[in-house]
C-alpha cells in the first residue's frame, strides 16, 4: 500500500460533492443550453438520474477488488500487459483532466478579475498550492475540504437566493418546444460530464474507511451535488434568459454581478469566485493525486511523494498546451470530451466486470 | 529566453531536492520515472513558451472519436 | 535541512508573485468614469464622451477646491474601445469602466444601428450590467454628459436616480439595462429606450456645463427624461409621446405608482393616485389568429378634485369615478398600441414573445410574417381600477363654499 494515509466516510463524501460539481460551475449552464436552450433545467434533472447510474456502476467496479485502486484493479483483472495499455490511457486522462482544470482556472481569473496578469503566474499559483497540499498527505486533503465546504454552501446560497428575486418565470417557457430529443440529449451531456470525470475517485476509494452505509452515503451526495448544479442552471435561466445563458461566457460570473440587495449587497462577484475556486482546486488535487499514485502503481515505485515536483512541472506546461484557446475547450472539443468521459466511466469499467465475472467462473471451474 | 532560463532553472531545483535521497537508497526505477517526468515536464514547458501554435493532445481524441460521433449522428438524425 | 531550502525556494517564487501584481490598480491611478455617451463622429468612427468623477469634489470633509465634481473627456476612434483608450491622451488617468451609471446614445447614432455598441459593452470584462441606457433625444450625448446639476453632485447619478424613481412613481419613462437591452433585440428586435434632454431654462446655454449651472434657484440647463424612443431592429425610427409612454408602461407592468386625471363630461377634473398596478398580458391564437387579452388591475385614491358640480358623497359616485379611470387608462394603452402597430409597425410590447410562450407550433407559422402580421393583432383590454380612498376629505368643500 503506497498510502498510509485514510480517510473517513464523511470527508470522502464531501471530496465526492466538490470533485463532482468541481469545475462545472463554470462551464455547465452554458453547454447544456446550447443544446436543449430553456429546457436545460429538465435535461440536468433527468440527467442527474443517468449520472446516479454512471456512479454506482463505478462504485460496483471498485468494490471488486476492494483494496486496490483502480490502476491496481486493471493490472489484476486485464493482466499485465494489456493492463499496462489501458492504465496508460488512463493516465492520460487523469493527466488532461488536471491541466484542463487548471487551464480553465487560469482562464476565468484572467478574464475576469486579472485581465493583465501573464497566464503561467496563475498556474504557478495553483500548482504550487496543489503540491503543498498533496506533500500535507491524503488526510489534510480530507481535512481541509470538510473546511472548505461549509463555506462553498454559503456562497452557492447567497447566489441563488439572492437571484431568485431577479426571476422571470416566463424566460422557462414554452416547454418543450423543440420536442424531446434535444432535452434527451442534453440529459446525456448532464450524465456524463460531471459524474463520469468522478472515475478519478476511484484511486482514492481504498484509502477511505470501511463503513457500511458508504455506497448510500455517495449516492446521495452525488444527488445533493446534482441538484445544486440543476438549480444554478434553473437559476441561470430563470434570470439571464436563454440566449445570454448560452452566449455568455462565464453566465455564473456576469449573474453573481447582478446580486443587489436593496443597494446593499451588491457587486460581490468576486467573492463568489472563490467557491469556484475552491470547488475546482478540490477536483483538480484528486486528479492530481490520481495520476501520480497511479504512475507510482503502473511502475512499481515505493513512494509516490517524489512524483509530486515533476507531476507539477508536467502540469505547468500541459495547461497552456492543452488547448489553443477558450473556444476550444468551451466549444469545440466538448462533444469528443463526452465520448472520451462515456468510456472512461462507462464502456471500460462495464468491459472490466465483465471480465472479471468471466475469470472467476472460469477459476471456479477449473 | 528569460523564461525558458527560468523553466530549465525549476527543473534543475526539483531535480536537486528529489534525486539525491533518491540515489542514497538506490531505488533505479525511480530515478528513472523521475528523470522520464522531468523531461517531459521540460519539453512541455519550453515548447509552451517557444513555440506560438502548438496542436494539442486532444487531436489524438478527436481522431479517434471523430468517426465514432458520425456514425451516431447518422443513427440519430 | 531540504524542507528548510525547500521553504525557502517557495517563499522566493511567492514573493516573486505576489509582490508585483500585474493587476494592481491603485484608485489614485483611475478615472472612475460615472458616465459614457457614444456619437456618431465622421468616417465611421465613435465619439465617447466620458464622464469622470474628480474625487478631491465629491470627498467628505475636504473642502472643494471650486471646480465642478465631474470632468468630461471625447475622444474620437474606429471602435469605442479605442477611443476610451485614447482618453489617456488627455486624461492623467485611465480611464475605468467598472462603475458607470448611465450609457448615453446620441441620437443620430440610435438611428443608424446599436447593436454593435451594446455588444461591446456586455462583452467587455470590467463593465458590470446594473447601468442604465437612454437616448439623448434631438441632440448628441457629449452635450447631455456636460450638464451640471444641483441636488447631486455627480450628475450621473442624478440620471440614474431620476431614471429609477420616475419609472417607478411617474409612468413615462422606462429603465432598461443593458442586459436587457441585449435580450430585447435578440428576440423581438424592437426595444425601447428612454430620451433624456438637455433643457435650456435661460438663455445663457454656454453656462450649462459649469458651476454656474447651478449658482442660481432655476439652473440654465436641466436633464429632463423625455418619452420612449421606439427601435426596430436596433435603429431608432420614432419617439413616444407621454400618454403613450404611459400606456407601454402599463403593458409593460412597470408602472408602481402613478397619477391620472379623469375629465368628467361636467367640466370636473378629478385627480387619482394610482397604487400597485399589475397588468397581466395573456398571449394565444384564435383560429390561426393572435390574440392578446390585457388585465390591469390597480388601486386607486383620489387626490385632487377640481370643479364644483361633481359630489363625492357616495359609493356610487366613487364607481361611475371608477369607471372613467378604467376607460381613460384603456385609452392610454389603446394609443400605445396603435401607435406601435400604426405608425411605428414596431413589436415594442414583446406580442410576439408572448405567443411563441403559449402557442410554440403557432408561432413558427406566424415568425417569418411577424411584422406584417402584427398591425393585424386584436387587443383587449380590461381595466380594474379600485377606488377605496378617498384622502384626508370626505367630501369636497368646494360645493359648499359660499358664493
Amino acid at each position: 500500500m503506497l498510502e498510509k494515509g485514510r480517510l473517513s466516510t464523511r470527508q470522502f463524501t464531501v471530496l465526492i460533492f466538490l470533485s463532482c460539481i468541481g469545475d462545472m460551475i463554470l462551464i455547465y449552464p452554458s453547454a447544456i443550453s446550447s443544446m436543449s436552450r430553456q429546457d436545460a433545467w429538465i435535461s440536468s434533472l433527468l440527467g442527474l438520474l443517468g449520472g446516479l447510474l454512471v456512479l454506482w456502476l463505478m462504485l460496483h467496479v471498485s468494490q471488486l477488488h476492494p483494496d486496490k485502486t483502480l490502476v491496481e484493479a486493471i493490472q489484476l483483472i486485464f493482466g499485465k500487459w494489456l493492463g499496462s495499455i489501458v492504465n496508460l490511457w488512463y493516465l492520460f486522462y487523469f493527466f488532461m483532466l488536471c491541466s484542463y482544470l487548471v487551464r480553465e482556472v487560469g482562464d476565468f481569473l484572467t478574464t475576469q478579475i486579472f485581465l493583465n496578469t501573464p497566464l503561467k503566474i496563475i498556474y504557478l499559483l495553483f500548482i504550487l498550492l496543489m503540491v503543498y497540499a498533496l506533500h500535507a498527505g491524503l488526510e489534510s486533503i480530507g481535512r481541509s475540504s470538510e473546511i472548505l465546504l461549509p463555506i462553498f454552501l454559503l456562497v452557492a446560497m447567497i447566489f441563488i437566493f439572492c437571484l431568485l428575486p431577479q426571476s422571470k418565470p416566463e424566460n422557462l417557457k414554452p416547454f418543450l418546444e423543440n420536442g424531446a430529443i434535444p432535452v434527451l440529449y442534453g440529459a446525456y451531456f448532464a450524465s456524463i460530464y460531471p459524474f463520469g470525470e468522478l472515475i478519478v475517485l476511484l484511486m482514492v476509494i481504498p484509502y477511505v474507511k470501511r463503513e457500511q452505509k458508504i455506497k448510500k452515503d455517495i449516492i446521495i451526495v452525488a444527488l445533493g451535488a446534482g441538484l445544486l448544479l440543476s438549480l444554478i442552471i434553473l437559476v441561470s435561466l430563470l434570470v439571464l434568459g436563454v440566449d445570454m445563458t448560452i452566449n455568455n461566457t462565464y453566465p455564473t460570473y456576469f449573474l453573481a454581478q447582478k446580486i443587489n440587495i436593496g443597494n446593499f449587497l451588491q457587486r460581490i462577484e468576486s467573492t463568489m469566485a472563490v467557491a469556484w475556486l475552491i470547488s475546482t482546486f478540490s477536483k483538480a488535487v484528486i486528479c492530481y493525486y490520481a495520476f501520480t499514485m497511479g504512475v507510482a502503481q503502473l511502475t512499481g515505485l515505493s513512494n509516490q511523494k517524489i512524483l509530486y515536483f515533476p507531476a507539477a512541472i508536467m502540469l505547468f506546461g500541459m495547461a497552456d498546451l492543452a488547448a489553443p484557446d477558450v473556444l476550444y475547450y468551451l466549444k469545440h472539443i466538448v462533444p469528443y470530451w463526452m465520448d472520451w468521459d462515456l468510456t472512461n466511466a462507462v464502456v471500460i469499467p462495464c468491459i472490466l466486470w465483465i471480465t472479471w465475472a468471466c475469470r472467476r467462473k472460469w477459476k471456479g471451474k477449473s | 529566453m528569460l523564461a525558458v532560463l527560468l523553466v530549465l532553472g525549476m527543473v534543475a531545483v526539483v531535480a536537486w531536492i528529489e534525486l539525491p535521497n533518491v540515489f542514497r537508497q538506490r531505488q533505479w526505477k525511480e530515478v528513472m520515472v523521475i528523470v522520464l517526468m522531468l523531461l517531459a515536464g521540460a519539453s512541455f514547458s519550453i515548447l509552451s513558451i517557444i513555440l506560438y501554435k502548438i496542436q494539442t493532445p486532444l487531436v489524438l481524441i478527436e481522431v479517434i472519436y471523430e468517426p465514432v460521433n458520425r456514425l451516431f449522428g447518422q443513427w440519430f438524425s | 535541512m531540504t524542507s528548510k531550502i525547500f521553504l525557502t525556494a517557495i517563499s522566493i517564487l511567492l514573493m516573486f508573485t505576489l509582490g508585483g501584481c500585474w493587476d494592481r490598480k491603485e484608485l489614485n491611478e483611475l478615472g472612475i468614469a460615472v458616465a459614457i455617451g457614444v456619437d456618431t463622429a465622421p468616417k465611421n468612427q465613435f465619439k465617447v464622451t466620458a464622464q469622470v468623477v474628480v474625487p478631491s469634489e465629491v470627498a467628505a470633509g475636504q473642502s472643494s477646491k471650486g471646480g465642478t465634481s465631474v470632468t468630461v473627456y471625447e475622444e474620437v476612434a474606429p471602435t469605442m474601445m479605442e477611443a476610451i483608450q485614447k482618453m489617456t491622451e488627455i486624461s492623467p488617468r485611465k480611464v475605468y469602466l467598472g462603475h458607470i451609471r448611465m450609457f448615453v446614445i446620441g441620437e443620430a447614432l440610435a438611428r443608424k444601428g446599436i447593436a454593435s455598441v451594446v455588444e461591446t459593452l456586455v462583452r467587455e470584462p470590467t463593465v458590470r450590467a446594473d447601468f442604465y441606457v437612454a437616448v439623448a433625444k434631438e441632440g448628441a450625448a457629449s452635450d447631455i454628459l456636460q450638464v451640471t446639476t444641483p441636488l447631486e453632485p455627480i450628475p450621473a447619478n442624478k440620471m440614474y436616480a431620476s431614471l429609477t424613481v420616475s419609472s417607478e412613481a411617474w409612468a413615462p419613462t422606462t429603465k432598461v439595462t443593458v442586459d436587457e437591452l441585449m435580450k430585447t433585440l435578440m428576440n423581438s428586435g424592437c426595444p425601447v429606450l428612454p430620451g433624456i434632454q438637455a433643457v435650456e431654462n435661460k438663455s445663457d446655454s454656454d453656462k450649462g456645463n459649469s458651476k454656474d449651472n447651478i449658482a442660481s434657484t432655476i439652473p440654465v440647463m436641466d436633464l429632463k427624461f423625455n418619452g420612449l424612443g421606439v427601435f426596430k431592429k436596433d435603429r431608432l425610427i420614432g419617439w413616444l409621446n407621454e400618454n403613450e409612454s404611459k400606456g407601454y408602461n402599463y403593458i409593460q407592468n412597470q408602472i408602481k405608482e402613478s397619477m391620472e386625471h379623469v375629465d368628467t363630461d361636467k367640466g370636473v377634473r378629478i385627480g387619482i393616485r394610482t397604487f400597485d398596478s399589475k397588468t397581466d398580458v395573456k398571449g394565444s391564437v384564435v383560429r390561426g389568429n393572435p390574440v392578446i387579452r390585457i388585465h390591469v388591475k390597480s388601486r386607486g385614491a383620489i387626490e385632487e378634485i377640481h370643479g364644483k358640480s361633481q359630489a363625492l358623497d357616495s359609493t356610487q359616485s366613487l364607481h361611475w369615478l371608477e369607471q372613467q379611470d378604467n376607460k381613460h387608462v384603456t385609452e392610454l394603452m389603446q394609443m400605445a398600441v396603435h401607435s406601435a402597430q400604426h405608425t411605428y409597425k414596431a413589436d415594442i410590447f414583446g406580442f410576439g414573445e408572448l405567443i411563441h410562450e403559449s402557442d410554440p407550433k403557432a408561432w413558427k407559422k406566424l415568425k417569418p410574417n411577424w411584422d406584417q402580421t402584427f398591425p393585424e393583432v386584436k387587443v383587449y383590454y380590461l381595466t380594474q381600477v379600485k377606488l377605496r380612498k378617498v384622502g384626508m376629505l370626505l367630501d369636497t368643500f368646494q360645493q359648499k363654499m359660499k358664493e
